[in-house]
């Protein structure tokens, strides 16, 4: 008997079953393999988020901008908010529309993010039960803004006061912001563990850090497998890679994915051979996220096309691996700096520059011929950047930007079609197979 | 013009060069047709584009403020107002004694506007009233992609040359008029009972896509509902003298 | 020998549909036609086809073997293959002078700005297709409120002294905003000073976002031919623009006529 307390994942253990048993029942046998190993590794860690909910473990409701490891001092449940309007609207053929729908006629801007607008959906819904509700000041406006709201009225429908646990991060990223911030992330928890009754285990939280640390290893890998031309991962590897960072941290299932990709990527640059058949002409790089609210939309760019995503905002890791057998302090310090500079908080809470000097590094680095930019309405800190990233496409290194203005999880702002469109125009105009 | 709490008369006439000549003659004519002398008119408040240089009035106010009141006097139980005009379109709620809470105003594009829905009437050569009556016999709207009212003039005529029905052209049209109001009604959050004002309000079409769209049903006004603005500035005006 | 190839380029735009013809020998321009849009492009391009027919004395067949058509309205127009309006443009512009390295093009409906490097290569694009403000639609209108033909703007634009702010961004509320003026007494040349002062202001920023350094711009489209734009423009960027040795309305339908020369859509 389900408890029903985290009903979204419900839904969502749903619709992985669902899409494994389509694209498995399907006529492509060798096809589709990352979203395969994905949809597999996904279905075992939701389902034990349900099962540990049953047993009565915590459940934590989180942004994706934390190291969700310094969870795993405890026995607990993590619920990434920005991640399941997106995934849904990827896995749902009717996508999460209905949840932004609750939020907007609730009255909350229809111009903020649909990642947490989405959740808030969920939550006026009455789809959740947390414990606890906790997110660091960053990334961005809209986490400002749509927490309190959420955690509000939260507590208007359930009748309680749910704790609400923020951790400060600093705006500049040196030393002394990372010492800060390390001690912050060690506040939230010791106050997290007294509100759920846990005293920390940090024996559990190196064992976190230990597979997140394997997988750090493994995406490297990959990574240098996409210079490769032609690019042997499929583009959709991109989007699906973003949901495992969200939804499956310090978990063995992590390194298992990885793991796979990794494997199809050797087995394909072995032969010379990319994900599909046709050749390789177009290799894009995409500033900000690809698009969830399409999930053929990736293999309509490999297949159609003939553009790869190589990588997007959160496919390239700017930090190192933490040493787990050094002390407390040390691996807070770690997580802090993985914190402060994990994709789209490195680009997004701090100056733009970042944004700017990593697109252009790894625009050189992978050979891109152009850049995709999605400029999602909900996100005004890197939509303020497009002019500036153009520019420095252009005169830096010499290939176009194209910006789309679209939702990337409501299909109803630009539709796939008009999008299609544009990339269609654009990659005419341009003509990339004469270089 | 009011009068403890009654409406004693009013007037509705097209604007003249300035402001203040058209406000001097529709004073007069207001007070001409009720026969009330100008004395007897204890205090005036004015409203709309050219509130602020009218010479004999004691207060002005935003058109934003006094529609919602206006509408409020007729209606209490009314929450939100949606007022389209020929050059704009406003989203108003308010709370449960007519003050304003919260608004949202397109007067930069004319997509939306009363305007849009004149300029289709007029490619499809009929009356703007007919436009409403037409659409409800259709059953298959045409889709226009464009939301810029320029472009969606071309889209009309194209429909107009490849021979689609003038009904289901005419049913895209309301629909595509309801979309960008509706797009624009989601900046407010919308609570019933909800009024539909302006000249648009007749229009069946559009009246019956926006319901739909936003899943209220609409109240009609009591009263011509291009007054709506004066009549709030009227109660305005007997609080204001009131409180004296 | 009379030489049987020819080659065209159709520019359906929002409001006129443009044809050029070349032949085999040089790019040299053989016959060209212009005629009215009217919600009907295909009508429009088979009677440009059919102009261009009786002045080169040639049958229809013959000239629709190779034909590009392009513009706004191109992919409604079943006659040959559908290019690009930014390609044509390119390819025409730099084939009148390799020289040139921006490109603006003000059409009746869109506004368009493209990079061209020194092997003509497309090295990037602004466009603005969403929204008709500060295109050429705005001058019809403008026109038709004061009752007078579009060719004339720029001469009563010339003869203004105090040109009058225009502060609407949509072209069918300007035009309302013109007409408010022209009762209320003002000064036509002033007035239409001010409209084409606005069109000069929403294309500046759009050159500046494309590139912040060369002088080699050109100005296309229908709206180039206004001077008075034009010589706004010029004031505004600091420098001359180059000149086109082709009418600017022809532009696009001229590229797209060397594309068909060159082997067509493939």
């Amino acid at each position: 008997m389900s408890s029903h307390k985290i009903i979204p994942y419900e839904i969502l253990y749903e619709a992985i079953c669902t899409t494994k048993d389509l694209v498995e029942g399907g006529p492509a046998k060798d096809e589709l393999l990352v979203l395969k190993s994905f949809l597999k590794h996904m279905k075992t860690v939701i389902k034990r988020y349900l099962d540990n909910a049953d047993s009565g473990l915590p459940v934590i409701g989180h942004h994706f901008a934390w190291p969700t490891e310094i969870f795993y001092c405890f026995d607990f449940v993590p619920v990434v908010f920005e991640g399941i309007p997106y995934i849904l609207s990827a896995l749902l053929p009717e996508g999460s529309e209905r949840f932004y729908d609750i939020a907007d006629s609730f009255g909350h801007p229809y111009h903020s993010c649909t990642s947490q607008k989405g959740t808030l959906g969920m939550v006026l819904d009455g789809l959740f039960e947390f414990d606890v509700i906790s997110t660091p000041t960053s990334p961005c406006d809209n986490t400002f803004a749509t927490y309190p709201v959420i955690k509000q009225l939260y507590d208007k429908i359930k009748k309680q006061k749910t704790p609400f646990i923020i951790a400060d991060m600093p705006y500049y990223r040196d030393d002394r912001s990372y010492n800060y911030y390390g001690k912050e992330l060690n506040r939230v928890v010791s106050e997290i563990g007294q509100i759920i009754g846990q005293e920390p285990d940090y024996e559990k939280l190196r064992k976190a850090i230990d597979v997140n640390n394997k997988a750090i290893e493994i995406i490297a890998e990959i990574n240098e497998f996409k210079k490769l031309t032609p690019c042997p991962i499929e583009s959709m590897f991109c989007p699906l890679m973003t949901a495992v960072l969200a939804f499956i941290p310090g978990q063995p299932e992590r390194i298992g994915f990885f793991k796979d990709v990794l494997e199809i990527a050797k087995k394909r640059a072995n032969k010379g051979e990319r994900a599909h058949e046709g050749e390789e002409k177009i290799r894009t790089v995409w500033p900000y996220m690809s698009i969830f609210f399409d999930i053929g939309f990736c293999e309509w760019l490999d297949r159609e096309i003939g553009a790869t995503i190589l990588l997007d905002i959160f496919n390239y890791l700017f930090f190192d691996v933490i040493d787990t057998s050094k002390s407390e302090e040390h691996i807070f310090k770690g997580l802090a700096k993985q914190s402060m500079n994990y994709p789209m908080v490195r680009q997004s809470a701090t100056f733009c520059d970042d944004l700017i000097t990593d697109f252009i590094y790894l625009s050189k680095e992978y050979k891109a011929d152009c850049a995709i930019f999605t400029a999602h309405l909900g996100c005004k800190q890197s939509v303020s950047v497009i002019q500036l990233l153009r520019e420095a496409f252009r005169d830096e290194i010499g290939i176009p930007m194209l910006s789309i203005d679209l939702d990337i999880g409501d299909a109803r702002f630009t539709s796939i079609a008009t999008v299609k469109r544009e990339i269609e125009n654009f990659t005419k105009i341009h003509d990339f197979s004469k270089k | 013009m009011l009068e403890d709490s009654e409406i004693r008369g009013f007037k509705i006439i097209r604007v003249k060069k300035t402001p203040v000549e058209t406000a001097e003659s529709v004073f007069e004519m207001v007070l001409s047709e009720t026969g009330i002398n100008r004395d007897n008119v204890k205090f005036v408040v004015s409203t709309g584009y050219g509130r602020d240089n009218i010479p004999f009035s004691n207060k002005s106010m935003t058109e934003i403020t006094c529609h919602g009141l206006g509408a409020h006097f007729l209606i209490p139980s009314i929450r939100t107002i949606i007022d389209i005009g020929g050059q704009d379109c406003k989203v108003i709620a308010v709370d449960r004694t007519g003050k304003l809470v919260e608004f949202a105003m397109n007067e930069k594009c004319s997509a939306g506007t009363g305007r849009y829905l004149e300029i289709m009437a007029n490619l499809l050569h009929i009356s703007l009233d007919d436009l409403g009556t037409l659409s409800l016999k259709s059953k298959t709207p045409v889709q226009l992609k464009s939301t810029c009212s320029i472009y969606a003039q071309a889209e009309v005529l194209q429909c107009i040359n490849s021979g689609f029905k003038k009904s289901n052209i005419a049913a895209g049209i309301n629909k595509a008029m309801a979309e960008r109001v509706y797009s624009m009604s989601k900046k407010v959050k919308m609570r019933p009972d909800v009024v539909i004002s302006g000249g648009v309000a007749k229009n069946a079409g559009v009246v019956g896509y926006l319901e739909e769209m936003i899943g209220i049903e609409f109240l009609k006004l009591p009263i011509d509902p291009q007054i709506i603005g004066a009549l709030g500035a009227a109660v305005i005006a007997q609080e204001r003298y009131k409180r004296k | 020998m009379k030489d049987y190839n020819f080659y065209i380029g159709v520019d359906a735009g929002a409001s006129f549909c443009k044809a050029i013809a070349l032949n085999s020998k040089n790019n040299e321009i053989k016959a060209n036609s212009i005629t009215f849009v009217l919600g009907n492009p295909e009508k429009a391009a088979n009677k440009c086809l059919d102009e261009i027919g009786k002045k080169l004395n040639v049958k229809l067949k013959i000239l629709k073997k190779n034909v590009i058509t392009t513009g706004q309205n191109g992919d409604k127009i079943r006659i040959g293959q559908n290019k690009s309006e930014i390609i044509c443009i390119g390819r025409g512009a730099y084939a009148l002078d390799p020289n040139i390295r921006i490109m603006v093009d003000v059409g009746s409906f869109s506004m368009k700005v493209l990079k061209i490097d020194e092997s003509g290569i497309i090295k990037d694009y602004l466009m603005n297709n969403k929204c008709a403000a500060g295109s050429g639609v705005l001058l019809e209108l403008v026109a038709e409120g004061l009752e007078m033909r579009i060719d004339e703007l720029n001469n009563k634009a010339f003869q203004a002294k105090k040109p009058i702010q225009i502060s609407s961004q949509c072209s069918i509320f300007a035009e309302s905003e013109v007409i408010s003026y022209k009762n209320e007494g003002a000064n036509i040349p002033d007035l239409v000073a001010g409209v084409c002062n606005s069109v000069a202001g929403r294309i500046y920023p759009l050159i500046r976002m494309i590139d912040k350094e060369t002088n080699k711009v050109a100005f296309s489209g229908g709206v180039a031919k206004n001077k008075y734009i034009a010589e706004n423009l010029e004031e505004r960027l600091g420098f001359k623009l180059v000149k086109l040795s082709l009418e600017p309305e022809y532009i696009a339908a001229y590229g797209a006529a060397i594309i068909a020369k060159e082997g067509g859509g493939t």
